[in-house]
């Protein structure tokens, strides 16, 4: 054994590295003539890319708005400020870090978590205390029926997609008629595919498989056996990227091969793609926006432009998340114009009776705080890119069908 | 054909965790250091061939030594510098340093790299071949054999080199070690160093079969530990069996209970193992 007898006292001196909490808070302006918003994102832990998208996200907003002398509220301009804290990818930290943004720090509007599990935990708290929030990325319906008065959501629901994606499917030739399902167990993923599950019954698909794999799988090999053995012409496979960059992996090498696999949601960001090369074409998924969509609004003008903008900041292709969290912040910024103070419950009012164009798309919220006004793409990866196939008014690509 | 093929892949699913633990058994075995930083040597290992390949055009079975190499001496002066001050303190002062040490490393490569996901993807990535029905993927098949390899690797090592039997040596006896001549500070850095190379070496294939980010290297972390405790502490081959014995179970548990099971079932073998058997399944032996 070891001898223990001797102590190194340089150990005690050891402890500060462990505390690592990051706690931002940018950009304070002084004067009281400010708006403060509030956001608890994931900017550490397994969400760390999404997070830091949300954040760039409002911050493409926020300059655009303080760059003309910030929001009109009844004839006088206020700046925006931001409070960002950093919830690592935990829900019950994103909760007590939102009652510390409404309680210490006073904000105005409070800005959603990343998904929809985390949006409905903080949504609970800005109920309590009666604070506007808008949730960039919940698009569970789930998130949108407890009743709730301060919760407003920018993504479409996911209801919206079935529709979309069977009548799809449902015109393609030979037409597929069996279909497996596997998710991530986690709200999200989980709630999509069920929701995938039971329209494809009502479409008259056979369901040959439904499994659920943990959330930190690093294995996907016996399902996709499974799945191949019962050779269905769609598989489904719902969860984050680092699992569906995984399941795509690993459903090649093991030679799982059906006519269609559609995907939610990774393929929507660059970086599967990019992991994945030449074995991302042929994948498709489905999105809430893309700069190829002809949208246009106020504060940030077109789809196209607010994409240019993202590129030049971050040389990246911009995707639903960041243009989600930018449109959070234009919706607030429409909806304190129109009411004319910063009060929660004119704000309230006036983001309940909200009907414009944005960037983003159509915004108009029904009785739960869901945008109905927007839409859900259906995408397929064709030469690494994404080409939108539904709805056909906005489309630029034509199914690749069966996959070879 | 559909549990041959789940056979098949439990067995590559195997090697590829022993590859993945058999550093961080020899670290804990020897020095009592249950090492939070191992994941992340991993995961630095997975980076370097990764950055190798995307910007030169590196192969992953080039730039493995590399990876391997360049981790050993990181993990040799991590050791001299920094745990060696400690290293005579308690169990739970070099658990709370290197996870301290595990979140630096964690917050600069989310600093410099991004979480994004990133995979080496080779020309032969996706490739497979079959054998009477069954599908053999080549990097899995590699990352088996790299496990066989290091194992056995290490084991050659241990038995047969000077150094090999001076890390024996200061792990049953520090102070007859020490009047033999044997430098212990030394030896505890080499040690530490070849555990990091190991890992550096598992952690470039794994960035071509996995798709690897910053924050995944608590996930290889916690299953380096179970495969541990399962095959046996401080005991090399053990590495290999706890590796065997958790892919399969896995796997299989996942047929017939459906994947969602998967990680607790490899959990619950671990309080089995624990209450059956609480030395793991090829016990202690390996260093006496």
């Amino acid at each position: 054994m070891m001898n223990r007898v001797a102590r190194n006292t340089l150990g005690f001196t050891l402890a500060p590295i462990f505390v690592a909490a990051i706690l931002m808070t940018a950009f304070t302006v002084q004067a009281a003539d400010v708006i403060k918003f509030g956001a608890a994102l994931p900017l550490t832990g397994p969400l760390a890319t999404e997070g830091k998208k949300q954040q760039n996200g409002f911050e493409i907003w926020r300059e655009i708005a303080n760059s003309r002398g910030g929001i009109n509220v009844g004839g006088k301009k206020m700046k925006v400020e931001m409070v960002y804290y950093d919830y690592e990818s935990k829900s019950p930290t994103a909760t007590k870090l939102a009652e510390r943004l409404i309680t210490k720090d006073k904000v105005d509007i409070l800005i959603g978590p990343f998904g929809s599990g985390a949006t409905k935990a903080v949504a609970a708290i800005a109920e309590r205390y009666k604070i506007p929030m808008i949730a960039p990325t919940a698009s569970s319906e789930a998130v949108y029926d407890q009743g709730y008065k301060h919760l407003f959501g920018l993504l479409a629901p996911n209801g919206f997609l079935p529709s979309g994606f069977f009548d799809t499917v449902t015109k393609l030739n030979p037409k597929p008629t069996s279909m497996a399902f596997v998710t991530r167990n986690d709200f999200f993923p989980k709630a999509i595919t069920n929701m995938m599950r039971k329209a494809s019954k009502k479409y008259g698909f056979t369901d040959v498989y439904y499994a659920e794999f943990p959330k930190d799988s690093k294995d996907m090999s016996t399902w996709l056996t499974v799945v191949k053995s019962k050779n269905p012409d769609i598989l489904m496979v719902g969860g984050y990227v680092g699992d569906l960059i995984l399941a795509t992996k690993q459903a090649k090498e093991l030679g799982v091969n059906p006519k269609i696999i559609f995907m939610m949601a990774g393929p929507v960001y660059q970086q599967y793609a990019d992991a994945l090369g030449d074995t991302s074409n042929n994948i498709m998924s489905a999105a809430w926006w893309s700069e190829t969509f002809n949208y246009k609004g106020r504060v940030i003008g077109t789809a196209a432009n607010f994409a240019d903008i993202w590129m030049k900041k971050h040389n990246q292709v911009a995707d639903y998340v960041g243009a989600a969290s930018a449109a959070s912040g234009v919706v607030a910024h429409l909806a304190i114009e129109k009411a004319g103070s910063i009060e929660a419950s004119k704000v309230i009012a006036a983001i309940s009776s909200l009907k414009t164009d944005t960037f983003f798309g159509p915004v108009e919220f029904n009785k739960g705080g869901q945008n109905i006004g927007s839409k859900i793409a259906i995408f397929q990866i064709q030469q690494r890119q994404r080409k939108t196939i539904y709805p056909l008014d906005i489309s630029d690509g034509k199914l690749v069908y069966p996959r070879p | 054909m559909i549990y041959l093929q789940i056979l098949v892949n439990s067995v590559l699913l195997g090697g590829m965790y022993a590859a993945i633990a058999v550093g961080f058994s020899l670290v804990w075995g020897v020095m009592n250091i249950l090492n939070i930083l191992h994941g992340t040597f991993l995961m630095l290992g997975g980076y370097i061939t990764f950055w190798l390949f995307h910007l030169y055009g590196v192969d992953p079975f080039l730039s493995l030594p590399l990876s391997a190499v360049a981790m050993f001496f990181l993990g040799y002066f991590i050791q001299l510098g920094i745990i060696n001050q400690v290293i005579r303190a308690s169990f739970f002062m070099t658990l709370v340093l290197t996870f301290g040490l595990e979140l630096i490393g964690v917050k600069m490569a989310l600093f410099f790299w991004t979480g994004d996901y990133r995979s080496v993807q080779t020309e032969y990535a996706g490739y497979s071949f079959q054998v009477g029905g069954v599908v053999i993927p080549l990097v899995r098949l590699a990352l088996f054999g790299l496990g066989l390899l290091l194992t056995g690797g290490l084991f050659w090592f241990m038995a047969v080199t000077r150094t090999g039997r001076a890390i024996r040596a200061v792990r049953i006896d520090l102070e007859a070690a020490q009047l033999m001549g044997v430098n212990p500070a030394k030896i505890y850095a080499t040690t530490y160093g070849i555990s990091a190379g190991l890992a550096g070496a598992a952690g470039a294939l794994v960035s071509a079969g996995f798709a690897i980010s910053p924050v995944t290297d608590v996930e290889f972390l916690a299953k380096s530990f179970v495969i541990c405790v399962v095959g046996g502490l401080g005991n090399i081959t053990g590495a290999l069996a706890g590796g065997l014995v958790l892919g399969l179970v896995e796997n299989f548990g996942a047929l017939y209970f459906g994947p969602g099971l998967q990680n607790a079932l490899g959990y619950a073998v671990l309080l089995l193992v624990l209450f059956i058997r609480p030395s793991g399944l090829l016990g202690r032996a390996g260093y006496h």
